[in-house]
């Protein structure tokens, strides 16, 4: 039984030269970038840009997920008003810039996939096996998430809970590709790069780096500003600009793809404020325009990473808790007039509920709101999710 | 300095080893008892790897040995940067440009012509790499002695 298990542990670790064929050949990837040394430099140069922009986005990503679907534990602050808008398009611009250097990581260390013999132990073999879920998440996250700013969804399941998923599978994968890879690209790094020569013309070492950063600078810039107000006019590949839409503001749901148009414009609609209150309230769009009124300039920071700034002018929300005697430290659920949809209903935690620019906004940027910005009256504060911000609001229910 | 082994081993990879694999179990167990639909997923993190790995990358790799048959030495490596960057930029462009997502009645959408938007970053591009070449070149006629 030994010699069996010597004979198979020899087929599985060194495999005989006859299956050499095709990609497994000696010289089947004679570029320069894939000469060892220059292949050992640029994949720890590209693994080093790749693990920082993983890691950034993974954080983002689960402070994102953590603020739409907070666990017991986990209070997101209203304050700094902007934090989000921050957060959510780092989270957006990172993975963009990400997607060259992915390419250009993978084309690197491409041979290393018919590496000959394609294992030489069992930590070897884990490594390897390791390579799946990080090569397969990175670029599933990637391509998920750069269609689905487009919002475009051919997944066939639902994108937050995929892509959420899919960013452990990949942190799981980058865990263990770091902890195989830490010596070989420490030792990289410190050897500085080899000499950057050519001798049968093509992209040398150097210059495919270059094409590489210089590829993800461009594909940043075309698409940062529809969150970075300066650069808006740059922003020829991003699928929003801050200033395009009606109002002066872009829309992401319809009142027609709501389904709110006619429920929003009855005369009958009233606000109601119940739940754990003294005085219920019901108020029309007459009575909430007879409230003192707040302005407050906040933005719409949108979880496909556009976000734009508004001048908001309405009832802050604490006034409405206090008027219906509402506890100091009530927390609220808003409900809007549409029919279905994830995002029907939004949480006010207590901070949320109770700071001053919290509002039911009845205008924006000084005209009356309208329809696809949530007429008759719609949820504004600061620091959250545009997803968070309900539209075509009907109902608060008060804890 | 010498190299280290191919093969990894040692404490840091092992806890590296246990530690990730615990999250993509984590991930794996998670995915498959919340997302809406396990097989859609599964195949998209699949089909991920396998399309770059078996479709693009074999691509690259054979355009790569046309252009080295078809392209003189001296010129190929502008052909192939600006293959790849106009390639990569596409790529990221694609998903807008094709305006396959989307509400067609809302105004704010897409309100970019994304192919016009390739041309201009490539433009762009070219026109910054040229100014850094020709900058370079200025500063070494100048050093010049």
């Amino acid at each position: 039984m030994p010699g069996r298990l010597t004979r198979l542990r020899r087929f599985l670790f060194e495999p005989p030269e006859a299956f050499r064929l095709g990609p497994f050949r000696e010289e089947a990837f004679p570029d320069p970038v894939h000469e060892p040394r220059n292949l050992e430099r640029n994949a720890a140069v590209l693994g080093i840009a790749l693990g920082v922009a993983f890691v950034v986005c993974f954080l983002t990503g689960v402070l994102s997920h953590l603020i739409q679907d907070p666990p017991g534990w986990f209070v997101w602050p209203s304050r700094p008003a902007g934090l989000y808008r921050i957060t959510q398009g780092v989270h957006v611009a990172t993975g963009i810039a990400a997607i060259p250097l992915l390419f250009a990581k993978l084309w690197t260390v491409y041979p290393r996939l018919w590496r000959w013999p394609p294992v030489e132990s069992v930590a070897h073999l884990v490594e390897r096996v390791s390579l799946v879920p990080l090569v397969g998440g990175a670029l599933f996250m990637l391509a998920t998430g750069l269609i689905n700013i487009a919002q475009w969804y051919p997944f066939g399941f639902a994108f937050p809970g995929g892509h959420f998923w899919g960013a452990w599978i990949t942190i799981g994968g980058l865990v263990v590709h770091v902890g195989a890879k830490w010596a070989t690209t420490v030792a990289a790094i410190r050897r500085g790069p080899p000499p950057d020569t050519v001798t049968d013309g093509g992209l040398s070492r150097r210059r495919f780096l270059r094409l590489a950063f210089a590829t993800s600078a461009a594909v940043t810039a075309s698409t940062v500003g529809q969150t970075v107000r300066p650069l808006e006019g740059l922003a020829v590949l991003a699928p929003r600009r801050p200033s395009v839409g009606s109002q002066g503001l872009p829309v992401n749901r319809t009142a027609h793809s709501a389904g709110v148009r006619r429920t929003a414009t009855d005369p009958s609609w009233r606000l109601r404020v119940e739940g754990a209150v003294r005085d219920p309230l019901s108020l029309s769009l007459a009575d909430l325009h007879r409230l003192p009124q707040r302005e407050a300039v906040l933005p719409i920071a949108c979880v496909e990473g556009w976000s734009a700034n508004a001048r908001w002018r309405g009832v802050p929300v604490r006034d409405l808790l206090v008027l219906a005697g509402a506890d100091a430290d009530a927390e609220v659920t808003v409900e809007s007039l549409q029919p279905e949809g994830a995002y029907r209903t939004s949480e006010l935690n207590r901070l949320h509920a109770h700071d001053r620019d919290t509002l039911l906004a009845l205008q924006v940027n000084g005209q009356p709101l309208n329809l696809d910005h949530g007429y008759p009256t719609r949820l504004v504060g600061p620091n959250r999710p545009g997803v968070m911000q309900t539209k075509w609001v009907t109902r608060l229910v008060v804890r | 300095m010498s190299r280290p082994r191919a093969t990894p081993g040692g404490a840091l990879f092992w806890s590296g080893v246990v530690a990730g694999w615990g999250l993509i179990t984590a991930g794996v167990a998670g995915g498959l008892a919340n997302v809406t639909s396990v097989p859609h997923w599964l195949a998209w993190l699949a089909g991920a790897l396998l399309v770059h790995d078996l479709v693009v990358a074999p691509f690259a790799a054979g355009l790569g040995g046309i252009l080295r048959v078809a392209v003189p030495g001296w010129f190929r490596a502008y052909v192939q940067g600006a293959l790849v960057f106009t390639a990569i930029v596409l790529a990221v462009a694609l998903p807008v440009a094709l305006r396959l997502g989307g509400d067609p009645r809302n105004s704010s959408e897409l309100p970019v012509d994304a192919w016009g938007g390739v041309v201009v970053v490539v433009l762009e591009s070219l026109l910054v790499w040229g100014l850094i070449r020709s900058l370079r070149a200025l500063r070494r006629t100048l050093r010049s002695p």
